[in-house]
């Protein structure tokens, strides 16, 4: 029997034992009536007690979102910024040094042109030993100090290249941000479309990544530089 | 400084493993190897009579700062001389690297004239120490 049904029964029941003058009846259907109405707030207080359940889950999930929103997405743009600035410095002194790597091989060219000269001067009848000697030895000398040149220039080209450990290091932080926005968006979804579902762990754990890694202006603790690092570490006796 | 001495190089990055290998043979050391992390330098510090250590700080599997406590604390090892050479720059990080018994503190980035700088001090105390 569902419940209006059932409502319309006991009412008649009370009028019957109304009009019987059955008041001890009438009482007791009555008050059936009444608790019957109790029962039913109760389940509609449960209800909302479990829809501000709900609500306040989802809530939890939009501080999540506006952590991620109101902090580390700027801090991952600030990183991503850095990462550009080191790459596009990385990549003009890369290229200064292919420069001046090119302006080395003009030395290369002289002393090949000075060779020339010295095997015309051997090939000659009477050939002039003493020029040969000194044009031998301004080859020598030019050669050396194009190798030197040359073998620094490469060192610091190699050097160059050290941008890639810390934009990686950042990178591999971005990356990072990123899941946890997916995840946190997955589960909002979740949330919000299976509205009975009964309510999921917080997908978030806090990013705890333990170390500050690679300092960049602007973010996070001031990081020291490399004299202070010296500073501290003769302050502690080394 | 023996320049034949053997140098193990622990960096998660293969561009600063380069960049280090390339310094230091610049500096007249070429007797180095290569590790990817501390899990991997560990077998190879067991096995070989390493000489010096050059090693990163942030790192997959064990960190530099690990590996130098298990270096610290093995004593066939324990007395093995360990530069660190990391991005890792706040001062508690640097207090921590010194109590654990490293040798010298490098924040990347870094040049060449620096890492020249701390092995020569590294090995003049050594030196001195002896």
């Amino acid at each position: 029997m569902d419940e209006r049904a059932q409502l319309a029964n006991d009412l008649r029941a009370a009028l019957a034992a109304w009009d019987a003058g059955d008041t001890a009846a009438f009482d007791s259907r009555v008050d059936g009536l009444l608790r019957a109405r109790e029962g039913n707030l109760y389940a509609h207080v449960a209800r909302l007690s479990r829809g501000l359940h709900q609500q306040v889950v989802a809530m939890h999930q939009d501080e999540h979102l506006a952590r991620l929103a109101g902090d580390e997405m700027p801090d991952a743009r600030h990183r991503l910024d850095y990462i550009m600035k080191v790459t596009e410095q990385a990549a003009h002194r890369t290229l200064d040094l292919v420069d001046q790597a090119r302006g080395i091989t003009d030395g290369l060219q002289r002393a090949a042109v000075h060779l020339a000269e010295a095997e015309t001067v051997l090939a000659e009848t009477h050939p002039d030993t003493a020029n040969i000697g000194v044009l031998m030895h301004g080859v020598a000398d030019g050669l050396r100090a194009d190798a030197q040149r040359l073998r620094s220039t490469l060192s610091e080209l190699a050097q160059a290249q050290e941008y890639q450990d810390i934009a990686g290091q950042l990178i591999k932080r971005v990356i990072t941000l990123v899941r946890n926005v997916e995840t946190a968006l997955l589960e909002l979804l979740r949330i919000s479309g299976g509205a009975l579902q009964a309510p999921a762990p917080a997908p978030i754990t806090p990013t705890t990544v333990a170390l500050a890694g690679p300092a960049v202006a602007g973010i996070g603790p001031a990081a020291a530089s490399q004299q202070d690092a010296d500073a501290l570490l003769a302050e502690l006796g080394f | 400084m023996d320049k034949n001495m053997k140098i193990l190089v622990v960096d998660d990055f293969s561009t600063m493993r380069r960049i280090v290998r390339n310094l230091l043979a610049d500096l007249g050391y070429v007797n180095v190897t290569e590790a990817d992390d501390g899990r991997s330098a560990w077998p190879l510090l067991q096995a070989g009579s390493f000489d010096f250590v050059v090693t990163d700080w942030n790192m997959p599997g064990m960190t530099g700062i690990e590996l130098l406590k298990n270096i610290r604390g093995d004593a066939r090892i324990a007395k093995t001389p360990v530069l660190m050479v990391t991005a890792e720059a706040q001062r508690e990080q640097i207090i921590e690297a010194a109590q654990a018994g490293v040798n010298g503190y490098i924040i990347k980035p870094f040049t060449a004239q620096t890492l020249k700088e701390k092995l020569d001090k590294i090995f003049q105390r050594i030196a001195e120490a002896a």
